[in-house]
């Protein structure tokens, strides 16, 4: 595929165009990681409104109907529903690791197991997250390849 | 969702799986060196080897106490592991009992103890084995953020 740049002046105008015989697979991946690449989010904390990079997050939490993005040290307050963030970030590296959690791949530290068949996610920030039986396929078939699943 | 379940599903039997050939593996040590220290006279025919893969699959199928469809805590696994212990606790020394084995005071100690260290390894297993994978994802981890932000850096040149 062809990939040709383009300077412009304003920044608002900035976008990609993407020209295609059909939508395919790859297509849609292009499009929702361009979509996503450099993408700030708006949350609120305390009742103030901030933006802050899609990138600084370490993991999205789902907690009494509202969703929560958590960055090295602080916890913002989001208007997207978990499976909303799952879909529109999954190109960004951020991947379900139980019903109430996404987290970020970028961020994640390491992993270790627990008891009943669960992991412990450390993330680099310091902070621990669990991470389903579940979901653990998932999490190794997206860092391991198809392999990963068996492993 | 239904992949969530049907995944949960396939880790839950894996897990049953391996903890019922570790447990028939560890049982069949514990039935020969208790045989030879307690029941040295006694005699069995070839029915007797059933016996571990009968009672590792019994103590495998009380584990369904463990499971629960919604995410348990710390607290909860524990205290469902306990019972799982006990349930293979009084399933062995009743069976026996039915049996007609005879108990002295030091065997019912030594049999409860043993089952006991058997539990502890069959878990010990299966927690060296999820160590194992969690070093595999860890050093796959790295090369994929590697990759990861090689990739972006690549992009961003362009």
């Amino acid at each position: 595929m062809k990939v040709r740049i383009r300077k412009i002046a304003e920044k608002e105008a900035e976008q990609v165009i993407i020209e295609c015989v059909e939508i395919t697979p790859e297509v849609k991946d292009i499009c929702a990681y361009a979509g996503a690449k450099g993408k700030e989010l708006v949350g609120t904390e305390n009742g103030k409104s901030f933006r802050f990079p899609l990138a600084s997050v370490y993991y999205f939490e789902a907690l009494d109907e509202k969703v929560f993005a958590y960055t090295s040290d602080r916890v913002y307050e989001i208007r997207l529903r978990l499976y909303e963030a799952e879909e529109a970030y999954a190109a960004c590296h951020f991947i379900r690791c139980s019903k109430s959690v996404l987290l970020n791949l970028m961020q994640l530290e390491s992993i270790s197991p627990a008891l009943n068949g669960r992991f412990f996610a450390h993330m680099k920030n310091g902070e621990t997250v669990m991470i389903s039986r579940a979901y653990v396929p998932r999490l190794k078939e997206a860092v391991m390849g198809e392999e990963g699943k068996r492993k | 969702m239904k992949s969530e379940n049907r995944q949960s599903a396939k880790a839950f039997w894996t897990e049953f799986m391996m903890s019922f050939f570790v447990c028939t593996a560890c049982i069949c040590i514990l039935e020969g060196v208790l045989g030879m220290i307690f029941l040295p006279e006694q005699r069995f025919g070839y029915d007797a080897f059933f016996s571990p893969p009968l009672f590792g699959f019994v103590s495998v199928l009380f584990g369904i106490v463990t499971y629960s469809k919604h995410e348990l805590t710390m607290q909860e696994v524990i205290v469902r592991r306990c019972i799982h212990l006990l349930l293979i606790e009084v399933f062995v020394v009743g069976l026996n009992y039915a049996a007609g084995t005879i108990f002295s005071t030091a065997l019912v100690i030594v049999l409860v103890l043993a089952i006991a260290v058997i539990f502890v390894a069959v878990y010990a297993v299966l927690y060296v084995n999820d160590k194992r994978s969690a070093v595999l994802f860890n050093e796959e981890l790295k090369k994929y953020q590697k990759r990861v932000e090689q990739e972006g850096q690549e992009t961003d040149d362009r």
